[in-house]
């Protein structure tokens, strides 16, 4: 204890030398005491779930309504949503990840997520939140090459401590998704080493643990399943008012960042390991559902049509051309096209002004998003009006883009980026109300029988110049 | 009254003559529409995909074209291909095919507000071409008969075989635009040369100067003009005319075809560009000589001209002679010796005999190609000698030369299948022009009343019968066309036509698994050595750094290729780690039985390389001792020992089951699994679904330095081991799997 | 029109003798013959007149482009001298086509019009030279 109060001073010490060279350097005041911090990480899903369930008590003077959640720093840089709520009620807690930064003696950088009460807390009094937080940071295969038929590890690091810049009283950690778990270079102390139990993997309960303390784990367990990562979406969605469609085109690159082969791949063991059993660490197919009533699908990638695909219902099954082991990527276009009723409604109170509403994604089940940029290209003519997004999104450009008969504005181009995003978020709507005349709808073809009048005139024209000399 | 009558009469020519325009029209619609969309097979049974190996190269070039300026597409050096060499493609292409799709994808997207993809362009280019070479067709037909002719010739070479063989969807080669250059250049030449106008000669020109930059085979243009002119004035046939038209075409047609940086200053430097030359000259002379000749009386000038002729000839061989010997003029290339001496080629040069479109056509080849144009296509010609006017003369020379040509080398057949279609037409178009005449049967316009009804009813009856069956022999054509165009032209060979399981259509797309798994999993820059045939495709498709590829410039690289492929692993090793390379890739079609594979064109690899090391790959010691080429147990030790054999059969045998034994559905022989040598210096790194592509990596040097070999023979011994050992413990593990 | 029929006469008298003087002899004759009439030619269209005085001209500068190669017995930018040389020829070619059409007219092509493509085609040649010459 007294060498870890030496070394929060040094911090302290540190936080100030640093405040002069770096003036980002920030350290949440001291205004809270975590009572229970109870942490549950779920490893099922490609992407990491995690869950707090905290007790926590004002111990300043005032009234106090920003509580931070510390991350450390890679999972900060993934972090894709957090939501949290005052236990029993319905309250929510404005969150969201803040810029500023700690950084620790050894060099570790902590990052915050803010959680903003809707009133303030009094001093000296408790108040329960349960947080979730969902962030794609993928795990590290554990061994890296792994044979065809072994099953494949994958490791995640997590401190075995509250991460808090509050002192905790009393501190569980939980993980689960799995059945197989164990601790990499377990440390002698049994206390702190995790525990296998049947409702997961266990650390703690520690008691009274200052804040900041760090101990990483590294915890190991067993999922043979790939772990796809879309490193980059582009989801185009073209409206076409004279159609009376709305067309999807989505390109994919995906990676499985799962565990590597050890001695190339060797079609043969792949077909015998097929006959045994049909799943392995590798994808060899991709589910994608798609909207109700959709047609004209199509499957491309940068080399022509990938024929293996199938579209049975509202799914559309992609067989990729190869195998996706871990370290391989892929990546595909895909389209179809859905009425536009599906997605349009007028505004009631303009005859001229419509409201788009458009799923996030239809992405493959169980994967994450890196990057994912949604683009809607409005026809032309329109004058948009308002956007709203169910999901945080980085940026937004509006932008004309020059398509087929553009010949006057071009349509407009709307653009999302979001970022680290997975499957379960993608039904997070995308609204858009635009106004769209109907003198601007007939322009169009008018604009367009007059380019062919004109040429076909000047074809005639100049057909009956004589250029002849006689 | 007589005026009005006149009047009258010229009032229902016009209308004919509008009746007529339309019905051109209406006809010219739809030969285009059938020769587009009889082009189209390949799209719509498989996609739109770029074909084959060469247009994957122009594919490549015109996105280059299209994604940077027209300067840098120039001075393009490729440092992806011929690794470590590379190629200075812009100088070394022709870039006629990828500046006009550019230029028509830039004028869809700039002009027109479409911007279509540029790999649709390509793959339409050829059938959009195809409609214009039946245009082209048509003018020419009609300056050699008469427009019935014409229709009748932009009718068959629109969808004739021999033409769509080269030009379906996705055939995106130099040939798809050639063709058309061609036909617009003579139709040009012989319109400047009937008419003698300076306007046509220079649009002659214009479009050689096209064909040049497009196409390697403009040098028949170079050669067929002169030859015409020269039959000319060898028949007497002199006149200004052919002096205008020829030196116009010449003078220009030259200078321009100096600007493509390819051919440079060939056209004054090679023997294949002399005889243009020649006959400038003789032209000169002989326009010189026809002026004196006017003035002087033609006795005198017989001994003049015959004086004036020898002394001339002397001279220019002398000088021909004496300028190739001192090396300003390029010696005949070995394409072109291989075009007199069928056999040269396998003889000196095994990479030109390798390609099978350098092999002699066989005689079947002609009517699959033609069908019954083949033998109209003589009586054609011989319709143009009775007749023979000045441009019946080049109909007849072409046709000459070509079906030489033609004979000689199979690619040729393309371009002798216009003039067979001239031909074909010419004669058609006479047969049709005499029995589809009824108008004596029907109308007496007076002047043989005396015919009587039974010769009447005899000559109706032999024109009918005439003229249906040639109708039904059209018919036919017609049928035969659609049918060869289906079943033998239509395949883009990077995708495989075949059935699935339950007997619906299915693709084997194993070509496209491998190359984009490579392009997907490999290093940005990673060197893949295969045989050239593959080196288009590669760098296409899978968009990595190759050695060789389709065009085979440097004999030498290819044959160290060859080389690494005969030798066994250590040596092969060596000689891919000096070239740098990353990934070795082989076709291999055992188990899908597609005969095309590297160990069917394994004899070319040890041809190739045996003429540059003729003491370390000897072509003998692949064969058998009974001369055989066997890949079974009875193969040579060579051939076992060889890389390419055991990249091939690597996992072969347990394919089968745990006998070990597989059979090669293309050899049609046994491999068992003791032939089979482990690969020590190589890993398999990818195979596709039908084994069709195999990809070995070259495996990094041991961390312990050790030899590859006592690696691989430490690891075997000790799994040997391991195996005993569990085999002791549960002797049915094995039998499970 | 007093020209060929004298030669005819001349002709018969000596076609018997045909030995080597006899040709140098017929050529010297012919010769002075074809120079008589093109001259005359000339001297009655002043068009042609210039026409040759231009072709004239331009065998001229093609001479001594050739004689300078020839002297500093380097043609580097060979580009440039094939440029040049080459422009001379084609004019000079273009030139005679020209001067055929001027002195008998082809059916369909009326003087006016040779002209205008005698236009024509020189600037194409003078403008794929220039882009020759860099």
């Amino acid at each position: 204890m007294f060498v870890s109060r030496i070394w929060w001073i040094s911090t302290i010490f540190m936080f100030c030398l640093n405040r002069i060279v770096t003036a980002n350097q920030f350290i949440p005041p001291e205004n809270w005491r975590n009572i229970r911090y109870f942490r549950e990480i779920d490893v099922s899903n490609p992407f990491t779930g995690e869950s707090y369930d905290l007790t926590i008590e004002n111990i300043s003077d005032e009234p106090q309504n920003q509580y931070y959640i510390a991350l450390s720093e890679d999972v900060a840089l993934s972090t894709s949503m957090i939501t949290a709520a005052i236990k029993g009620t319905e309250k929510f807690l404005a969150c969201q990840t803040v810029a500023t930064f700690t950084q620790l003696k050894d060099g570790t950088v902590i990052k915050y997520a803010l959680l903003a009460f809707p009133t303030p807390i009094q001093p000296h009094s408790q108040v329960s939140i349960m947080a979730k937080f969902y962030h794609t940071l993928a795990p590290t295969p554990y061994p890296e090459h792994i044979s065809i038929d072994d099953i494949q590890h994958l490791s995640i690091k997590e401190n075995r401590y509250p991460l808090s810049p509050y002192d905790t009283d009393i501190f569980s950690l939980r993980i689960t998704g799995s059945d197989d778990f164990y601790e990499l270079n377990p440390p002698k102390d049994k206390s702190a080493q995790g525990v296998l139990t049947l409702e997961g993997f266990k650390f703690g309960p520690h008691h009274d643990v200052e804040s900041f303390t760090i101990n990483e784990a590294t915890i190991v367990y067993g999922s043979d399943a790939p772990v796809n990562k879309i490193t980059h979406l582009n989801r185009d969605v073209w409206i076409s008012h004279w159609a009376n469609t709305v067309q999807y085109q989505e390109y994919y690159e995906i990676k499985n960042v799962g565990a590597k082969l050890k001695d190339g791949f060797s079609r043969l063991d792949f077909i015998r390991h097929q006959q045994k059993s049909p799943s392995g660490h590798y994808s060899t197919i991709f589910n994608i559902a798609l909207p109700e009533n959709s047609t004209d699908h199509f499957v491309t990638d940068k080399i022509g049509l990938v024929s293996t695909h199938e579209v049975r219902g509202d799914t559309l099954t992609l067989k990729p051309r190869f195998p996706i082991f871990g370290g391989w990527g892929y990546n595909f276009t895909i389209g179809w096209t859905n009425p536009l009723s599906q997605v349009l409604r007028k505004d009631p109170t303009d005859d001229d002004t419509y409201i788009l509403c458009i799923t996030s994604l239809n992405g493959p089940s169980s994967a994450t998003y890196d990057f994912a940029h949604v683009t809607i290209y409005l026809p032309e003519g329109v004058e948009y009006v308002d956007v709203g997004t169910a999901l945080p999104f980085d940026e937004a450009t509006v932008e004309p883009e020059y398509s087929f008969f553009d010949l006057q504005d071009g349509h407009q181009k709307i653009t999302f980026n979001f970022k680290n995003l997975f499957d379960e978020l993608g039904k997070g709507e995308v609204l858009i109300k635009y106004k769209y005349p109907k003198t601007a709808m007939y322009k169009k073809p008018l604009s367009i029988a007059c380019y062919w009048f004109i040429g076909l005139l000047s074809f005639f024209v100049l057909k009956n110049v004589n250029i002849g000399i006689y | 009254m007589s005026t009005a009558v006149v009047k009258n009469r010229e009032s229902s020519s016009t209308t004919i003559q509008w009746v007529q325009s339309i019905l051109k029209t209406a006809i010219f619609v739809s030969i285009i529409f059938a020769s587009v969309s009889s082009r189209l097979f390949a799209v719509i049974r498989f996609e739109s995909i770029i074909h084959e190996f060469d247009p994957w190269f122009n594919f490549r070039a015109t996105k280059y074209l299209v994604e940077n300026s027209f300067n840098d597409f120039l001075n393009w050096f490729d440092d992806r291909t011929w690794y470590p060499l590379g190629r200075v493609t812009g100088g070394t292409l022709y870039p006629g095919l990828m500046t006009t799709s550019g230029l028509v994808w830039h004028i869809f997207k700039d002009y027109l507000g479409l911007p279509i993809d540029i790999r649709n362009i390509c793959v339409m280019f050829a059938p959009a071409f195809s409609g214009i070479t039946a245009y082209a067709t048509y003018k020419l037909t009609c300056e050699i008969k008469d427009e019935s002719a014409g229709l009748l010739a932009a009718a068959f070479i629109g969808i004739v075989p021999g033409y769509i063989s080269r030009s379906v969807a996705g055939s995106y080669d130099n040939e798809a635009i050639a063709i058309t250059l061609l036909m617009v250049t003579f139709m040009f030449w012989i319109k400047a040369m009937k008419y003698g106008s300076i306007l046509n000669g220079c649009l002659a020109a214009l479009f050689y100067f096209y064909m040049v930059s497009a196409w390697g085979g403009y040098v028949f243009i170079t050669n067929l003009i002169p030859f015409h002119v020269f039959c000319l004035i060898l028949m007497g046939r002199y006149n200004p005319k052919i002096y205008v038209a020829y030196n116009t075409w010449f003078v220009i047609g030259t200078i321009a075809s100096m600007q493509i940086p390819f051919v440079g200053f060939l056209p004054i430097k090679s023997n294949d560009h002399m005889s243009a030359l020649g006959v400038f000259g003789l032209l000169q002379i002989v326009a010189l000589g026809n002026f004196v000749k006017g003035k002087v009386s033609s006795g005198k000038f017989k001994i003049i001209m015959v004086v004036s002729m020898i002394t001339l000839i002397a001279v220019g061989v002398l000088g021909l002679f004496a300028l190739t010997y001192m090396g300003l003029i390029a010696p005949w290339t070995g394409r072109f010796y291989s075009l007199w001496d069928t056999s040269y080629a396998k003889i000196h040069i095994p990479i030109i005999a390798s390609v099978s479109e350098h092999q002699p056509v066989t005689w079947p080849a002609f009517f699959f190609d033609t069908q019954f144009l083949i033998w109209l296509f003589p009586a054609g010609v011989l319709l143009l000698f009775l007749e023979l006017r000045d441009e019946h003369v080049f109909i007849i020379a072409y046709s000459v030369l070509c079906s030489y040509f033609a004979g000689v080398m199979i690619r040729l057949m393309l371009t002798l299948t216009p003039v067979i279609c001239i031909a074909a037409a010419v004669a058609l178009s006479k047969i049709f022009d005499i029995y589809l005449d009824f108008s004596s049967i029907f109308f007496n316009d007076g002047k043989d009343k005396k015919v009587e009804p039974r010769k009447k009813v005899l000559s109706l009856i032999t024109k009918l019968f005439v003229s249906a069956t040639f109708i039904f022999y059209l018919y036919l054509f017609v049928y035969h066309c659609t049918w060869v165009t289906q079943t033998a032209y239509s395949s883009p060979s990077v995708v495989l036509p075949s059935q699935g399981p339950d007997g619906r259509p299915a693709l084997i797309d194993d070509y496209r698994e491998a190359y984009y798994w490579l392009r997907m999993n490999t290093k940005e820059d990673a060197k893949v050595a295969a045989w050239w045939d593959y080196g288009y495709q590669i760098g296409g498709m899978a968009d990595r750094t190759t050695l060789v590829d389709n065009n085979t410039w440097n004999n030498t690289h290819i044959a160290l290729i060859g080389k690494a492929m005969a030798s066994p692993e250590e040596i092969s090793y060596k000689v891919l780690k000096e070239l740098d390379v990353d990934y070795v890739l082989i076709i291999f079609g055992g188990v899908l039985g597609f005969g095309g594979d590297d160990i069917n064109k394994f004899l070319w690899m040890i041809r190739i390389s045996q003429g540059i090391w003729p003491d370390e790959i000897s072509e003998r010691n692949f064969f058998t001792s009974n001369g055989e080429y066997k890949v079974d147990s009875s193969a040579t030790e060579t051939m076992k020992k060889s890389l390419l054999y055991k990249m091939s059969y690597k996992d072969f045998p347990e394919l089968f089951g745990g006998r070990g034994e597989g059979m090669d559905r293309v050899r049609h022989q046994t491999i068992r699994s003791e032939d089979v040598e482990a690969l020590d210096y190589f890993e398999e790194a990818f195979t596709s679904e039908n084994w069709l592509v195999r990809i070995y990596k070259l495996r990094d040097l041991d961390d312990e330095g050790r030899n590859f070999r006592d690696v691989g023979k430490f690891n075997r011994l000790s799994e040997k081991f391991l195996r005993k050992r569990s085999l002791n413990k549960k002797p049915a593990i094995d039998m499970l799997i | 029109m007093a020209g060929p029929r004298q030669l005819k006469k001349d002709s018969k008298s000596e076609s018997k003798t045909t030995t080597a003087s006899s040709i140098t002899k017929d050529f010297a004759e012919a010769f002075n013959l074809s120079i008589d009439s093109y001259f005359k030619q000339v001297n009655s269209n002043n068009k042609l007149k210039l026409i040759d005085i231009f072709a004239f001209f331009l065998v001229l500068i093609a001479l001594i482009q050739f004689v300078f190669v020839c002297l500093i017995r380097d043609n580097f930018p060979f580009n440039a001298f094939l440029a040049g040389f080459i422009i001379c020829v084609g004019q000079f070619i273009l030139l005679m086509c020209l001067r055929m059409q001027l002195l008998s007219p082809f059916e369909g092509i009326s003087t006016n019009r040779a002209f205008g493509e005698f236009v024509l085609a020189s600037l194409l040649l003078h403008f794929i030279c220039l882009h020759f010459i860099n």
